[in-house]
């Protein structure tokens, strides 16, 4: 069993070995690389980073042989998946769920061509250092074809170099960073919406918010951290993009921050109240976000709310409790369908065979798209099953659709000027629940361009 | 006026909590003199402890926290025994190290354990109540008003009980109280689980306003650090005023000068106090050179019990 000629593992560079002081003669030292080299030569050993008993050239047919990287043998294709399952932000971790679970329905459905996805999955806990040390035993250890996971933007930035150099195909699950594929990488792609995603809808709806109403004031709120600050800065390089090509004029009134650790958001509100804003868009994690819904509400600052991708309208009504509390709040939906239509039965049936006591909402469908694209791109690839084929292949899928994502997909060559050639989906929507009692048990999916602001101030 | 008082319920309120735990780090502090930087971690287990038991059994609110609170507080006699007492004569920087070591394991374990991270339900349901027109968190009220209770009886188990005067006892004259035949070691452990009781009702009271995860005891203690340095190390009555101040500048700063400011209020106080003022608003030269100069003397080995 052997990996196909030429190609190499890469190991990643976790920094600089010393050189140890040895009385070994250095004759044998070259005697072992000289007979290394001849073993590789010959086709019979294994090769750098592989040990042997994953890659595989099928049986027969030498001329023509397909050829395989690390992870692939005639039977399995070995997938690396990480999110994070326990931890602060274990909520993310369900969007994997949904993802392993169509793995698992592929499997019983005879594979792709003939090979069942064999997937290891590690627990990032959202922890940069956990995360670090789990690709790297995905990538040397279990020695994976591809990496599919990463849902925290702080871990998955702090891994990117080592897959970056590495060199095998990853395809991220659901992170916002726009810095993990901008500038982008040769190997890695976006599996579904990026931060752009959020905050474009964001923006949209503040435009439409504005032509409707014709109240322009505009309040931001964000954590201070790198998360939150790109998020404001995302948002106002769109919102002055988009207020521009609409003509509407906006009026950025106030910008304040949440800490991400925090019981009272008294400071934040009072800040948005003060500035007597007609809206407001605010980017927090869930657990600031819910104190600050329930002041918010608590203190009479009922104006709309809009967030992006960290946060999820059910997820919030159950941790704030109030329904009054949540029902002008916006949070990204970065699928084409609501979850309750026939095109998203695929996906609730996978996880509720594989995981039943998951609960299928927004946050189970965080970066699914990506599954339905990696079984788009391995199925296209047949029997070249090397990394090389699967970027190349991933580069040509245009206009791929799939209800996990908000549009078609495309992406694209290599330009390291435009990032939309790693990122599956473009702008959002948006999911909120109204407080009419007959819409009880549903999440409303809007457009960002909606415009029925006056239908939330009666609700409200 | 409405932004004032809601801005003074919400500062009351945090202080409280930051209160509680600087309490449980004032009392170590004083009987062992260590400073334990895993008390954000009892913060954290009481929360825990009372969350996964909500979710398990259907029992009554305040039996699920008294037993969180005696769980952590057998939980920390072990800890204390097993951790702690071997290094009760070794310097303060390896005991220090100890409870810096305990932070992660703690959270580990809990992490390890916890799949989903939820707020422990409101004490008294989520609708806010009004006075007037200020609305007002009735979790707001009920972490205010446990401080407001917890207060005096620590006033009354120190001054006018047997424990207390023992507690007492060993704090002042640590020698003195082995020889008139005090279980020093005896009086560090329940010290050490009595605190932990404190920061772990601190967690179960913060519980409904944050996540309850294995890192929500990291903020909570630093700010309370910053309490026993406003109010003066070692002294109770200074945790308490210390706790409030430190929470009432947070949010009086982020509501009325920024709220960029009112994150880093807290911590800001630490440097300020220690230039200003070294002692605390409450503490006393003598005790901040008490401090310095006497390292805890050791119990003798083979103390007769209390």
């Amino acid at each position: 069993m052997t990996v196909a000629p030429g190609r190499r593992f890469k190991p990643i560079e976790m920094g600089v070995v010393p050189e140890m002081e040895t009385n070994r003669p250095r004759w044998i030292v070259v005697f072992v690389a000289v007979f290394a080299l001849v073993l590789a030569a010959c086709g019979e050993g294994p090769s750098a980073g592989n040990d042997g008993d994953e890659g595989a050239q099928p049986a027969g047919d030498e001329g023509e042989q397909a050829q395989y990287d690390q992870g692939v043998t005639d039977d399995t294709i070995k997938i690396g998946m990480f999110a994070p399952f326990t931890g602060d932000a274990a909520v993310f971790g369900k969007g994997s769920h949904t993802i392993e679970s169509i793995y698992k329905e592929i499997n019983e459905a005879g594979g792709i061509n003939g090979r069942k996805l064999e997937l290891v999955i590690e627990d990032s806990q959202c922890d940069p250092a956990t995360l670090k040390l789990a690709v790297r035993r995905l990538i040397e250890r279990e020695k994976v074809f591809m990496l599919h996971g990463g849902m925290c933007s702080n871990a998955n930035l702090n891994v990117l170099p080592d897959i970056q150099s590495a060199g095998l195909p990853w395809l991220i699950m659901a992170s916002a960073a726009e810095g993990l594929v901008d500038p982008p990488s040769k190997n890695v792609f976006h599996g579904w919406a990026n931060q752009t995603g959020g905050t474009s809808m964001n923006a949209e709806m503040v435009v439409s918010f504005i032509k409707e109403t014709g109240n322009n004031r505009v309040a931001l709120v964000a954590m201070p951290d790198e998360w939150g600050q790109g998020w404001a800065e995302g948002f106002k390089r769109d919102l002055e993009e988009i207020s521009a090509r609409e003509d509407v004029e906006v009026d950025l009134v106030a910008e304040a921050e949440i800490p991400e650790e925090t019981g009272d958001a008294t400071p934040s509100v009072r800040a948005v109240q003060r500035s007597d804003a007609d809206i407001a868009v605010v980017y927090a994690y869930p657990q600031p976000m819910s104190v600050f819904l329930r002041d918010a509400h608590a203190q009479g600052l009922d104006i709309p709310k809009l967030t992006g991708q960290g946060t999820f309208v059910e997820d919030q009504l159950e941790r704030v409790g109030n329904r009054e509390a949540v029902t002008n709040f916006f949070s990204s939906y970065c699928q084409a369908a609501p979850l309750d239509s026939p095109e998203m039965d695929r996906y609730r049936e996978a996880l509720e065979k594989h995981y039943p006591r998951d609960v299928f909402d927004n946050s189970a469908m965080l970066g699914v798209s990506g599954a339905d694209i990696n079984v788009e791109i391995l199925t296209q690839m047949g029997d070249d099953l090397t990394w090389e084929n699967w970027i190349a292949t991933a580069e040509q899928l245009q206009d791929f659709e799939t209800p996990g994502a908000p549009s078609p997909v495309s992406y694209g060559p290599l330009d390291e000027e435009d990032p939309q050639t790693r990122i599956a989906a473009g702008t959002c929507r948006a999911a909120h629940v109204p407080l009419d009692d007959k819409k009880d048990s549903e999440l409303v999916v809007v457009d960002p361009n909606w415009s029925e602001w006056t239908s939330i101030r009666d609700d409200s | 006026m409405l932004e004032f008082a809601q801005a003074l319920v919400a500062g009351l309120s945090q202080g409280s909590i930051y209160a509680l735990m600087a309490l449980g780090l004032t009392i170590v502090y004083r009987s062992t003199t260590i400073l334990n930087f895993s008390h954000g971690e009892n913060f954290m287990l009481g929360a825990f402890f009372a969350l996964t038991m909500l979710r398990a059994w259907d029992a009554p609110y305040l039996i699920v926290i008294v037993a969180a609170l005696v769980l952590v507080f057998v939980l920390s006699l072990a800890i204390e025994r097993i951790a702690i007492e071997p290094l009760i004569e070794r310097d303060h920087l390896s005991q220090v190290f100890a409870t810096v070591a305990l932070i992660y394991i703690l959270r580990g374990v809990v992490r390890y354990f916890q799949i989903d991270q939820r707020p422990l339900d409101p004490i008294l349901g989520v609708l806010p109540m009004r006075i007037g027109d200020v609305p007002i968190n009735k979790q707001y009220l009920v972490t205010a008003g446990v401080l407001l209770v917890i207060t005096p009886l620590l006033g009354l188990l120190f001054q006018r009980t047997t424990l207390g005067r023992i507690l007492r006892a060993t704090t002042q004259n640590l020698r003195g109280a082995s020889l008139v035949g005090i279980n020093t070691r005896g009086v560090f452990r329940m010290t050490w689980a009595a605190a932990a009781a404190l920061g772990a009702l601190a967690g179960i009271l913060a519980g409904p306003v944050v996540l309850v995860s294995a890192g929500m005891g990291h903020r909570p203690l630093i700010l309370a650090f910053a309490a026993m340095t406003v109010g003066g190390f070692g002294s109770i009555p200074g945790a308490i005023v210390g706790g409030l101040f430190v929470g009432l500048v947070e949010v009086f700063a982020g509501v009325y000068v920024s709220t960029v400011l009112g994150d880093v209020a807290g911590y800001a106080l630490i440097f300020i106090i220690l230039l200003l003022r070294p002692q605390g608003l409450l503490g006393s030269e003598a005790q901040v050179k008490d401090v310095d100069t006497e390292p805890a003397e050791q119990p003798a080995a083979g103390q007769a019990a209390v």
